[in-house]
This record gives structure tokens, sequence and C-alpha cells, in this order.
């Protein structure tokens, strides 16, 4: 009996909104600006509100496009979570990912942007697409 | 004027016709390429040839007898054609190499223009048929499959990417991630195409104006038909069928303008039709049945002009999430009318409202689907018909069809 209470309780307790990012279900999940389901490892993103909301994305492109579009959305913005082009494909947030703008690069809406955790693997990714370097901050405002 | 009717009449003679089987001296198929001029033909016997990387770089005609295969082996892009009018008729090609970074295909067109690729069967190839820059290309009767899953990455059936006047008839794909896909075309036809089973998109459309689709079949993919930032899109007698999931649409439009749906089957889709930023669009003589949603209009939609069309056993004929509506509905049949016609004019007396109070709480509340059938909700509903409060007062067919349209 306890053990269902104790349950109960717990349940209560930990659905409390999350403020990590969620991971992405390729082939299943959707994104919230443009409602193509993500499919591709290498460029989605994530919106977390202040309320512990999670917005995904299939494009760095698709992140500007939803802030723009709702006026409110910059202020109750927490985090913003790109992921890393290389690798397992991690969550590395906007603030801190080195990112190259490549038309070659072809994201799934036009965006062209990844992201890259270390700056190595950025520098050898901009020599084979032929990219430059862009800032975060310059991009969001 | 002799020496012109000379070459007139010569120029045909000097083609040369060469054959390729394993048991011949001819046995490479690039070898025989290498020593090609343009204007000759290439006939390859059946057999297996694993020729990895081969580069068609002159203007001949490449064709397989009784389809030879062309076995990639897990690690090359099989054809690579870099010459304008170019032939590739009749093989079987297996095994693509699978490549994030340069986008491997089973044949892949670069930069070029009047090429054929007719009658080729592809198996587990990474991309299909890849067309970058292509003008004015053939793609027709082809078969493609490949054995997708949702974790692992793929690429599109057939890919076309910058191009214009491109011709894709008569294709038949399954199991890739969009069975079409188009991103900077113009100008060009889809036209009886059967694309199934693809993990997202049966035919996925970006920024490609001044296109159209006709009588394809669109059946069970991930999540149906994508036409996005487009405009001009003629969609004519297609089927999009047996789409199913929350985020699955029988054919999502978004950002699209000035284009014509007509004569289209939506049959059992979670959502027929869900649109959004769509406008000027014509939308006539189409069959919505056994959908979920037969229409969802999002309401940044306007100018949508929905004519003469069957809407027919659908849980909801049209879901909305505003009460702003800039569009219009007229002689529409509504299997859920339930008006009368005095005047026998084939035309109900009283207005058809296709947007029930249900699902207008729905799409505020999805786990509300609860509740549907339940007395109270068919007591909102019909309190609601009556005296609208909630649902767009402007969303209305004043003068629905007694009769379906014989479509």
């Amino acid at each position: 009996m306890s053990s269902i209470i104790l349950l109960i309780v717990s349940s209560f307790i930990f659905t409390s909104c999350s403020t990590q990012p969620k991971p992405i279900k390729l082939g299943i999940s959707q994104c919230d600006y443009c409602k193509m389901t993500i499919s591709d490892a290498r460029f989605p993103a994530e919106i977390i509100t202040q309320k512990g909301k999670i917005f995904m994305f299939d494009d760095i492109h698709c992140v500007l496009g939803y802030v723009k579009e709702n006026s409110n959305a910059k202020n109750e913005i927490k985090d913003i979570y790109l992921t890393d082009y290389n690798g397992n494909h991690a969550f590395i947030k906007a603030s801190e990912a080195h990112l190259v703008k490549s038309e070659e690069l072809r994201s799934p809406m036009g965006g062209n942007i990844a992201a890259f955790s270390n700056v190595d693997d950025m520098n050898t990714t901009m020599e084979k697409f032929k990219g430059e370097s862009i800032n975060w901050n310059e991009l969001f405002q | 004027m002799l020496r012109f009717l000379f070459i007139l009449c010569t120029t045909p003679i000097f083609a040369t016709t060469y054959h390729v089987s394993n048991s011949s001296n001819y046995n490479s198929i690039q070898q025989t390429i290498n020593l090609s001029k343009d204007g000759d033909t290439i006939l390859v016997e059946a057999g297996i040839y694993k020729e990895k990387n081969l580069v068609v770089n002159k203007e001949i005609i490449l064709k397989g007898i009784q389809h030879p295969t062309l076995d990639g082996e897990g690690k090359y892009e099989i054809i690579s054609v870099r010459a304008n009018h170019v032939t590739i008729d009749g093989f079987k090609i297996i095994n693509s190499g699978i490549g994030t970074l340069d986008d491997p295909a089973g044949i892949k067109i670069y930069n070029n223009r009047n090429v054929s690729i007719i009658n080729n069967i592809l198996e587990s190839t990474f991309f299909g048929i890849y067309t970058q820059n292509g003008i004015n290309c053939i793609i027709k009767n082809n078969q493609l499959k490949s054995f997708a899953t949702e974790e692992q990455q793929i690429g599109n059936g057939i890919h076309c990417w910058k191009c214009d006047s491109m011709q894709i008839i008569g294709n038949n794909i399954q199991g890739h991630r969009d069975g079409i896909y188009f991103e900077f075309v113009t100008n060009s036809v889809i036209w009886r195409n059967i694309s199934t089973n693809n993990i997202r998109y049966g035919l996925h459309f970006m920024f490609s104006n001044n296109d159209s689709y006709i009588t394809n079949v669109f059946r069970n993919n991930g999540a149906g038909v994508a036409v996005m930032f487009t405009h001009g899109v003629k969609m004519f007698n297609n089927l999009f069928e047996e789409n199913w999931g929350d985020a699955a649409y029988g054919l999502l439009l978004k950002e699209i303008s000035d284009s014509y749906l007509v004569g289209n089957q939506f049959i059992r889709n979670t959502s027929g039709i869900f649109m959004e930023g769509v406008s000027r669009v014509q939308m006539e003589r189409n069959l919505f049945q056994n959908n979920g949603w037969a229409m969802k209009i999002q309401a940044n939609c306007m100018d949508i002009a929905v004519t003469k069309n069957n809407f027919l056993s659908n849980t909801f004929d049209v879901g909305t999430n505003g009460s702003l509506v800039l569009n219009t509905f007229n002689f529409n049949y509504w299997d859920k009318y339930e008006g009368y016609d005095l005047n026998k004019d084939k035309l109900g007396d009283i207005p058809y409202r296709p947007v029930s109070l249900f699902s207008m709480i729905l799409e505020k509340m999805p786990p509300a689907m609860m509740l549907f059938r339940s007395f109270m909700v068919t007591i909102l509903d019909k309190t609601e018909k009556i005296i609208p409060s909630i649902t767009p007062e402007n969303l209305v067919d004043n003068s629905p069809l007694m009769k379906a349209l014989p479509l």
C-alpha cells in the first residue's frame, strides 16, 4: 500500500517540467516551425522556455523564424540548444557553440549553419565546405 | 551545299555500338566508355559488374540488356553522369555507398542537361537518382526500393536540387526518406508515380515554383506529402492515402500561393490537408473520405476557395485555430449536413457550418478527444450549430449540395 502512495506522490513530484533538452526522435518528432518531420540528426535545435516547455526544430533557420514570428517568445526563452554536427550529435548550448555557415551544408530548411562543440572540428569542416565562422549572438539579434 | 549534305548523311555512320559482356574482350564498362566517342552506344549484356564508381563523361547511350547488375558494394556512388545528352537505360543498380557528407547515389547527374534515366531498377541505394543543376532531364519508369528504418540516415528516392524543366514519370519509389524531393526546381512535371512506405514524405517540395504533379499515388508514407514555400503549384488527380499519425498529413501545405488543387482524393488520413500561411488557392472537385480531419485551415490562410468538393465519412470536416476566416466555401457536399431543400434547386436552404464546437476545443486541448461522442459533447455541438459562439461565424457553406458530386 505504501508503495502505491509513494508511486502516486512521486509521479506528481517528478512530472515537474524539465530543463534539460529532450532527445529528438528522428522520423517522428515534428519541427514546431516548419511542421516537417525531423530526419537529419546533424541540424536539430531546441528551445526551452522559462516554464520548461520544449520546442523542437529541424534547422537553425526555423529557430530564428519561430522567435521572429512569436514576438513574446524571446523573453520567455531559458535556453537554446543546438546539436553538434560531428560525433554523436549531442546537444550544446547555443551560446557556447561554434558555428559555420556554408551553402554546401544543405541543411533541411536552407539555414545551412552547423554547430560544433570544439573549435578544431569547426575548422576542419570549414575547410571542407568553404564556410565562414559566425557568431550566435549576432545571428540571434 | 553538297558538302553540308555530305556531313548530314555521314555523321551517324561514324557512331559505333560497343557490346560489353563478362565473357568478351570488352568486359569493363568504364574502359569501354573511355574508348567511346560522343554519339556512341554501349550495350551491356546481363551479368554482375563491379565497376566501383562508373563515370559517364561522354554523350553516349548506355543500355542494359536484361538488366545487368551494377554493384556498388556498399562503398561507391554507382553511376556519375558528367556529360549532356546521356541515356542510361535498363540497369539494375544495387548497394550504393552510405555517407552523410557527399550524399552518394545510385545515379547522380552533375550539372548537365538532356539526360534520360529510363527503366532502371535501384535497390538499397542511399540516394536513388540524384540530380543537381540539371536541365530538361527525364527520369522515367524506374523502380526504386530501399530499406530505411527511422533511426538511420537515408537519402531520398528521386532527389532534384536546383533544376529546371524536369520530367519525373512513372517511377515507383519505396523505403527512402522522401520518395520524391524537389528543392529549387522550376517548371517541372511529376506524373504517374507511385510513392509508398517512405519514412518521411511521399513527395516533398520546397522553394519549387511553377511545377505540376498529376495522377500520382502517395500511400502510407511517414508523414504524407509536404508542399512548402512555393507558388504556382498545380496538383491534379493525385491520391493521398493511409497517412496516419499526430504529425502526418495527407497533404501539408505551408506558405503556398497561387496554386490549384483539383480532382485529388484524400482517403484515410489523420488530416487530409493541413494548411498554414496559404493564400490564393483554388480547391475544386476533391474527395475527402474517411479522414480524421478532412481539412485543417490555420487562421493565417486567406483567399482559399473551396468549391464543389465531396466530404464523406470524415470524423471532422474542417478544423481551424482562430475566429478569423478569409476563405470561402461554396457548393460542397457534406454528408453531415442535416438541412432541407424546399425550393428544389438541389442546394440546401440553410447554411452548413463545417467546424464543430468540439473540433475547436480539441485544437486547444487534444486530450479532450477522450470525450468524443459522449452525450454532453453531442449536446454542445447541437447547441453550437443553432447559436454559434465559439466556432468562427464566417466559416460557412451558404449553398451546400444536397447530393454528392459524381467524382
